[in-house]
C-alpha cells in the first residue's frame, strides 16, 4: 500500500514556512528579525533603490519581481495557468522607486501574500495532488526564502544591518 | 497524498538548489554549483562589506546544516554543532575551496536520501522537515548568489 500523509499536513508545513518567512520567526529556519517584514519596514525609497554592485537589481526590484511571480504562481493554483509565456524580465526592470512607489510595492506585497495564505487555505484538496500545483506552491516557499535571502544581504550591502 | 507526491516536489527544490533549473524557483540558466566552483579561493573568502562574511561562509554554513538535519531524519541525539566557526572569515586556498564546494555538492545525495527513505504515513514532523531544508537551503542560495556577485564584479 502506497504511504501517504494528509493534505492538511502538507498545507500546515505551507503554511509555516510561509509565516516564518514573512511575518514571525519561530526556529524553522530564521534567526530573529529576519523574516520578510522585519527587513523590509522601516527602509526608505532611498534604500531600496540601491543596486548590491553597479548593473545590478535593487531590493525594490526583488518585491517586484516577489510580486509578479505570486501572480504567475497563483494562475497555476486557480487552475488557470497563464496562456502566453511570462515576461519575467519585465519586473527586474524596476530598480529606483519614490517613496511612493515603494509604499505601493509593500501594500501590493502584503496582498499577495493575503492572497496566497487563502489559495493554500481553501483550495480543495484535490487540486494538491496536480504535481504542478503542488510543485509550485513548494516553489513559492523557496522562491520567497531565496529572494529574502538576497534582500538580506543587499541590505547588509548597505550597512543597514 | 501520497508520500511521492510531496517528495517529489521536495526533491525537485533540492536538485534545482545545486544545479540546473527545473522552474521551482531559480531563474533558467542559474547554475549554484557552477557558479561556486568558478570563483577563486580569494573571490569565495571576499568578505561583503556590511555583510561581515564570504560566499564560503555561507558554504560552511549549509555543511553544519546538514549535520544539524541528520537527527531529524535519521533519529539520535543532535550533534554539539560550532555553528560560530562557520563565520569566522578566513582565507582559504583554491585548493580548499575546491574542496569545500566538493563537500556542499556531496551533501545533495544526503539529503535526498534522508527525504526519499520510507516514513510513517501521516508523520506531519517530517513533511515540516522536509520543507525546512529546502526553505533555509534557498535562503542561503539567494544569499550566496548576491556575494557570489559582488564578489565577481566588486
Amino acid at each position: 500500500m502506497t504511504a501517504t500523509v494528509p493534505v492538511s499536513s502538507v498545507k500546515a508545513a505551507l503554511r509555516a514556512a510561509l509565516t516564518e518567512t514573512f511575518d514571525s520567526v519561530f526556529g524553522m529556519y530564521l534567526d530573529k528579525g529576519d523574516t520578510m517584514w522585519e527587513s523590509l519596514d522601516g527602509l526608505t525609497a532611498e534604500q531600496v533603490s540601491v543596486p548590491i554592485y553597479p548593473g545590478s537589481n535593487s531590493i525594490a526590484s526583488q518585491v517586484n519581481h516577489m510580486i509578479f511571480y505570486f501572480d504567475v504562481m497563483a494562475q497555476y493554483m486557480r487552475n488557470d495557468p497563464p496562456k502566453e509565456r511570462p515576461d519575467w524580465g519585465l519586473a527586474w526592470k524596476l530598480v529606483e522607486v519614490d517613496e511612493e512607489q515603494w509604499a505601493e510595492l509593500k501594500r501590493a506585497l502584503a496582498e499577495r501574500q493575503a492572497e496566497l495564505y487563502m489559495l493554500i487555505d481553501d483550495s480543495p484538496d484535490e487540486i494538491f495532488a496536480d504535481p504542478d500545483v503542488l510543485g509550485g506552491t513548494y516553489g513559492i516557499v523557496a522562491h520567497t526564502a531565496f529572494h529574502l535571502g538576497q534582500i538580506k544581504h543587499a541590505k547588509a550591502a548597505q550597512g543597514l544591518g | 497524498m501520497s508520500n511521492e507526491l510531496w517528495k517529489a516536489a521536495i526533491l525537485k527544490s533540492i536538485d534545482e538548489s545545486y544545479d540546473g533549473t527545473s522552474g521551482v524557483y531559480l531563474d533558467s540558466g542559474t547554475n549554484t554549483l557552477t557558479e561556486l566552483r568558478a570563483l577563486t579561493g580569494e573571490q569565495a573568502t571576499k568578505v561583503l562589506p556590511g555583510a561581515g562574511n564570504s560566499v564560503a561562509n555561507q558554504v560552511k554554513h549549509l555543511l553544519t546544516t546538514v549535520q544539524m538535519h541528520r537527527p531529524q531524519f535519521e533519529g539520535g541525539e543532535y550533534p554539539d554543532l560550532d555553528w560560530g566557526a562557520d563565520w569566522d572569515t578566513v582565507p582559504l586556498t583554491d585548493e580548499e575551496w575546491a574542496d569545500l564546494v566538493n563537500q556542499f555538492a556531496a551533501t545533495r545525495e544526503l539529503l535526498k536520501g534522508w527525504i526519499a527513505q520510507p516514513t510513517v504515513a501521516e508523520d506531519a514532523d517530517y513533511v515540516a522537515a522536509a520543507i525546512m531544508v529546502v526553505a533555509h537551503m534557498a535562503y542561503h542560495i539567494g544569499q550566496i548568489r548576491h556575494a557570489a556577485g559582488y564578489a565577481a564584479n566588486a
